[in-house]
């Protein structure tokens, strides 16, 4: 009881107006979390899923992760469109300038030397992601999330990407995931199939093709968005 | 062949964004949009046409089978909503490229075309799809191309305002996500017509009403529903002018399509009429009717009057789903596509006054009537539209609303619609003044009539209205057939 009426007093000391409405907002942000609790408490175990689908098409999905076989195959459009999601997000923080411009002090020798030893190992990392989701936890979202980590760890130590880059070659990888995967997907409509449906002899292949490209994409994006804008509006042609 | 067309209306304009991006500076970008529009409407067209006359189309994703799969499935209700979404951006495109040249960063323009497609793509692929998940994956790509759309306006505050409609969009979306969670946790199924089956049966649980509420409110966050509305009149406002026009003509509706869908098809009839949620909609229909009229009257610049007057218009829409009838639900969805023709037809309007004299303002606008007679007479036959006189589009959506309020004897519901074309005609009115009988001022003197790629497409519209106002077998016959397949029951 001593508790709940010590809260509001440490609110007051913020804004002494907006206290009654910001006390109001937390009792019914409280109410709605605790009706969300209650809600997910009822569930049943084990739930209802899919996951027996998902067993039985496992074999024919090319890949044996069903993670990844779900995101992938059977829901592999949904991923197609999460790739949209990501360039979007990316567009749209370009769309609002360019990149501020670099003004850190150069990196201290363990920052720098860090960077020698780690960026390598990342990368390597990435690539064991990607290779071992198709059968194991992995694939081309937490390898592109390495990829971005030393993308970032990069641009700590003041890296910039060369004018020679940042132009259409930047653009084509940021947009290479999306790319392929449409450009797949549309070959197998245009053999006869539907969209994104994969023959069972070469899903294996494809999906790896297409996670090696989102990996790269999902890296780079990630690492752009860090730099907060476009990249310097430089030599484009 | 006929299925393929439904898949390609949402993959062209996917494809062809990030082409988009790529491509150099000038004109070349607006070329390849504007082509790509074309083509959606056209393939948008072939597939009402095949719905009405070959009935329900399907498409499965990778091969797939629903329910693990993902599934199209098209119906005259989404073919409907679909048409109208394509047919506004094949309209808004010839307009936009003027429009945008003057209003955007001429290094930006590339992007812009873009975010745009990007935005069509998600509009069109709601609509399409048949999966709840599918849903939110759209959702998120029309959201997000919207934010980065409303930022790219000309005034600092756009960025304010885009940055407020991002956060109280991803709530919406959020709590859209988390109904779909609790849902998928007691049915195993994300597939809507999966759903319509196995809801039935799960429907008394705590969790399947506690999603239904959820994804309600996401939803009603994202259609603009009163109070939920915050967003909107500053987003419609300082968003470059195109933008404004074709959200306000899609965005808004494709929300209520969902709405729609949710209520009438994917949950069953007798729980949604037994709960308390048709209730509310009224009163959030009557208040949002009545109250954002009463804000319009108040607004300065004409943009966020029109804004304002969109939050009503929502309201009616809301207000023929509350009714849960037939005619209820027809009278919404005719609402839907007026709506889409009257406020795009005004905004259009709005954006030439723009391009000519740089603001919206009413005491910017003080008699530019007499100076640009063709934009004028766009918005006055759009004003009439939205205020619903006879011979315009507007009096057959208020027609069937106050048919449906007749039908359960609403009577207050019947006086607040008329009471709310009166203050439509109010605010409308005041613009009018604005336009034509105050003098003009120094700076508008100068101005003269809007270019005729401007008003080409405005008046595309404004015909529009007059057109569907005078012959509705295309409007109330395709509605009253998507009614029907929502499964609707007269009470």
């Amino acid at each position: 009881m001593k508790k709940k009426s010590n809260k509001p007093k440490s609110i007051t000391e913020n804004g002494e107006r907006e206290a009654p409405f910001r006390l109001l907002l937390a009792v019914l942000l409280s109410a709605l979390a605790a009706g969300l609790g209650y809600a997910v408490l009822s569930l049943p175990s084990p739930p209802p899923g899919l996951s027996s689908h998902v067993a039985a098409n496992l074999e024919t999905s090319g890949v044996s992760n069903p993670v990844t076989a779900v995101l992938l195959n059977f829901r592999g459009y949904d991923t197609l469109l999460e790739l949209g999601v990501l360039l979007l997000a990316l567009l749209g923080v370009w769309s609002l300038g360019v990149a501020p411009e670099h003004h850190e002090p150069p990196p201290g020798p363990v920052l720098d030397m860090l960077t020698r030893l780690l960026a390598p190992l990342l990368i390597l990392v990435a690539g064991y992601l990607l290779w071992v989701g198709a059968h194991a936890p992995g694939g081309a979202f937490q390898a592109g999330s390495v990829l971005a980590a030393a993308g970032v760890l990069l641009l700590l130590t003041g890296w910039r990407p060369g004018a020679g880059f940042s132009g259409l070659p930047l653009r084509i990888t940021l947009a290479a995931g999306l790319g392929v995967f449409v450009v797949v997907g549309v070959v197998l409509m245009l053999l006869g199939g539907r969209l994104l449906e994969y023959p069972p002899s070469f899903a294996g292949a494809l999906i790896l093709l297409i996670e090696a490209a989102a990996t790269l994409s999902i890296g780079t994006t990630l690492a752009a968005l860090f730099l907060g804008g476009r990249p310097e509006a430089g030599p484009r042609r | 062949m006929g299925n393929n067309i439904s898949l390609l209306l949402v993959v062209v304009p996917l494809i062809a964004a990030p082409v988009v991006a790529v491509l150099p500076r000038g004109r070349l970008p607006w070329a390849v949009a504007l082509v790509v529009t074309f083509l959606c409407v056209l393939f948008a067209g072939m597939q009402l046409w095949g719905v009405l006359n070959g009935g329900m189309i399907s498409y499965e994703l990778g091969g797939w089978a629903p329910p693990w799969g993902i599934e199209y499935r098209i119906d005259a209700v989404n073919a409907f909503v679909a048409l109208i979404v394509a047919g506004i951006a094949a309209v808004t495109l010839p307009y936009a490229l003027l429009s945008v040249e003057k209003e955007i960063p001429e290094d930006q323009i590339p992007l812009f075309y873009s975010a745009l497609l990007l935005c069509l793509t998600g509009l069109l692929g709601i609509t399409q799809t048949g999966d709840i998940f599918n849903i939110f994956v759209f959702l998120e790509i029309s959201s997000l191309s919207s934010y980065a759309l409303i930022s790219l306006g000309r005034k600092r505050q756009a960025l304010t305002s885009a940055y407020q409609y991002l956060i109280m969009g991803t709530i919406g979306a959020t709590f859209f996500l988390i109904g779909v969670g609790l849902i998928y946790s007691q049915t195993g199924t994300l597939n809507m017509q999966d759903l319509t089956i196995r809801l039935p049966e799960v429907i008394h649980l705590k969790t399947v009403n506690t999603g239904f509420a959820f994804i309600m409110i996401g939803v009603a966050l994202k259609l603009a529903l009163f109070p939920l509305h915050l967003w909107l009149p500053n987003a419609y406002a300082y968003a470059p002018s195109v933008v404004t026009v074709f959200l306000a003509a899609t965005a808004t509706k494709v929300a209520v399509y969902v709405m729609l869908r949710l209520l009438f098809t994917v949950f069953p009839d007798s729980f949604v009429l037994a709960t308390h949620a048709k209730d509310l909609f009224i009163v959030a229909g009557i208040a949002g009717i009545i109250i954002a009229s009463i804000y319009a009257i108040y607004q300065r610049s004409v943009k966020r009057l029109l804004a304002y007057s969109s939050v009503a218009q929502i309201g009616y829409m809301v207000l023929g789903i509350g009714f849960a009838s037939a005619t209820g639900v027809t009278a919404a969805l005719i609402h839907l596509f007026n709506h889409a023709l009257m406020k795009g037809a005004l905004f259009m309007a709005v954006g030439a006054i723009i391009y000519r004299v740089g603001a919206c303002h009413m005491k910017d606008i003080h008699g530019l009537g007499r100076e640009m007679p063709w934009t004028f007479g766009a918005i006055i036959i759009g004003s009439m539209s939205l205020v619903g006189v006879p011979g315009t589009a507007g009096f057959i959506s208020k027609w069937y609303l106050v048919s449906a309020a007749l039908e359960q004897g609403a009577w207050i519901s019947v006086a607040v619609i008329l009471f709310g074309s009166l203050l439509a005609v109010v605010y409308v009115g005041k613009v009018v003044e604005a336009l034509y009988f105050k003098p003009v001022t120094e700076s508008g003197r100068s101005a003269t009539e809007a270019p005729l790629l401007l008003l080409a497409p405005t008046w595309v519209l404004v015909f529009a209205n007059i057109y569907f106002g005078l012959d509705t077998e295309l409007t109330v016959g395709v509605a009253e057939k998507a009614t029907a397949i929502l499964g609707v029951v007269n009470p």
